[in-house]
């Protein structure tokens, strides 16, 4: 029997109805999908709060909840700096506990302006987070990516990256390929795709490589104003990955 | 609403007999013409002392823009020109003159950005390869707009206090004049026909009735709802 986040829904009643009272403005969205990361950053001394409810459904009673918040703030017209904090509730403990905090760089390799620019961007991330569970643990993250306009409308980005946990998952690569189509001012729809695959186990007696999995589905976004929301629904379509895994995303800029 | 009728009007009259009439004639070579004349400018009827600052166009041929950037200074919390003219393909740079940071940004259909917030001294340069309106605004400071006309080629002209301007180097042809000021409803036109080494005058009104209020970047009202 498959079973819908609770997060679907109300991703989609929430951009259903901001589409139908709210009317659109000329301000850019910003995090064109739910997994993969993008090459657009906050403009020079700009703030964004940001947020994200993750739901994942597991095909045993394990599924989690997400909620992962940070204020991000654009250091020059090309780095951003974002503080994300996470916390999980877990349906096998029924508990909900702070994961992990940290400190993101995202780092634009491309002059800000699209017309100055051209087409293709190339962006990096470097991530460091502190579990909370783990004496002494810190997890390096690095992404590399890169995004390719074509026309108007056609919006391309490609992800690749890596993860280190010592006591969690091991050495992680995460890679990711989405397309989005920029409907009009305010809406956007794309398809994405996001997986993670094992390198190395994690340094823990009978620890194993992370099998990884991959996930594909539908994103839909929308603009307005201050705000923008994206919402996507992937589906796993590998063993040992998720029956479903939604992402509800949103900020407000200042 | 206003805004969109004033920025289709100035459009129209750059693409439209543009497209009408494009020449790729080479003004500036021997045989050109001048087109010159006077301005009257009126605020709300009455007539103005000062009628500097209207920028006088000719649309109908296309020329290369010229290698200079021109500057659109922030000093004094305000925009220094009001009204900025190029040619398409030319670039703008934006450098901040005053002690405290500005939000430059604008919303326009022919070019969008937003520049963020960068100290004094500091500068931002930005290409506009379309011809069109670009309404600038300060996202910080609501007082804060002026606007740069891309234009499709070099004929063009400010007038001075008296309303008076002089264009040079106009090719030989039957040409749209148009006189634009940001404070008017939408540009006031004229045609002419400018003979190989005549000269045209032509006489122009203009009235300034436009509200300039403006929304903030993200499409909403400033604190104080916005004016100039």
């Amino acid at each position: 029997m498959s079973r819908f986040p609770h997060a679907f829904s109300l991703g989609l009643v929430l951009c259903i109805a901001a589409g139908l009272v709210l009317p659109a403005t000329a301000h850019a969205g910003r995090r064109a999908f739910t997994w993969i990361y993008d090459t657009e950053v906050v403009p020079e001394r700009g703030a964004e709060i940001e947020t994200w409810v993750t739901d994942r459904v597991q095909p045993t009673p394990k599924d989690t909840r997400d909620f992962w918040w940070a204020p991000i703030v654009g250091l020059t017209d090309r780095i951003e700096l974002a503080l994300p904090m996470e916390l999980q509730w877990s349906q096998a403990t029924d508990k909900t506990q702070v994961l992990d905090y940290g400190a993101e760089l995202r780092i634009r390799l491309a002059n800000p302006d699209r017309l100055l620019a051209g087409p293709a961007v190339t962006a990096l991330r470097v991530g460091l987070y502190r579990p909370l569970r783990g004496k002494d643990a810190v997890r390096p993250e690095l992404d590399v990516i890169e995004s390719l306009d074509i026309g108007e409308h056609l919006h391309v980005v490609a992800n690749l990256g890596a993860r280190y946990s010592e006591y969690g998952g091991g050495l992680v690569a995460a890679y990711g390929l989405g397309a989005q189509w920029t409907a009009s001012e305010a809406w956007r729809f794309g398809l994405e795709s996001f997986g993670i695959r094992g390198l190395v186990a994690p340094d823990v007696p009978n620890a194993k490589v992370n099998p990884g999995f991959t996930v594909v589905g539908p994103t839909v976004g929308l603009t307005h104003g201050r705000t923008w929301i994206t919402f996507g629904m992937l589906k796993g379509v590998t063993d040992n990955a998720p029956v479903y895994m939604s992402r509800l995303l949103w900020a407000i800029a200042f | 609403m206003r805004k969109y009728v004033i920025s289709i009007a100035v459009v129209v009259s750059l693409l439209g007999a543009s497209l009408l009439g494009v020449s790729r004639a080479r003004a500036g070579d021997p045989g050109t013409g001048v087109v010159q004349g006077i301005v009257h400018v009126s605020s709300r009827g009455a007539g103005k002392a000062d009628g500097s600052g209207v920028v006088v166009y000719l649309v109908g041929f296309e020329e290369p823009p010229v290698a200079s950037v021109p500057e659109l200074q922030q000093k004094d919390k305000d925009f220094q020109p009001p009204v900025l003219p190029i040619t398409a393909g030319q670039s703008v740079s934006f450098p901040n003159q005053d002690p405290y940071f500005h939000n430059v940004f604008s919303l326009s259909p022919t070019r969008s950005f937003d520049l963020g917030q960068y100290q004094k001294g500091e500068t931002r340069v930005r290409p506009f390869p379309k011809t069109g309106v670009v309404e600038v605004y300060c996202n910080i400071h609501p007082q804060m707009a002026a606007t740069i006309l891309v234009l499709p080629n070099r004929r063009f002209a400010r007038t001075d206090a008296a309303g008076r301007f002089r264009i040079e180097g106009v090719p030989p042809g039957q040409w749209s004049l148009f006189a634009y000021d940001r404070l008017a409803m939408q540009p006031v036109k004229a045609q002419v026909t400018v003979a190989a080494g005549g000269s045209v005058e032509v006489d122009l009104r203009i009235d300034e009735t436009r509200d300039l209020k403006h929304t903030n970047k993200f499409g909403q009202p400033y604190g104080n709802g916005g004016y100039r």
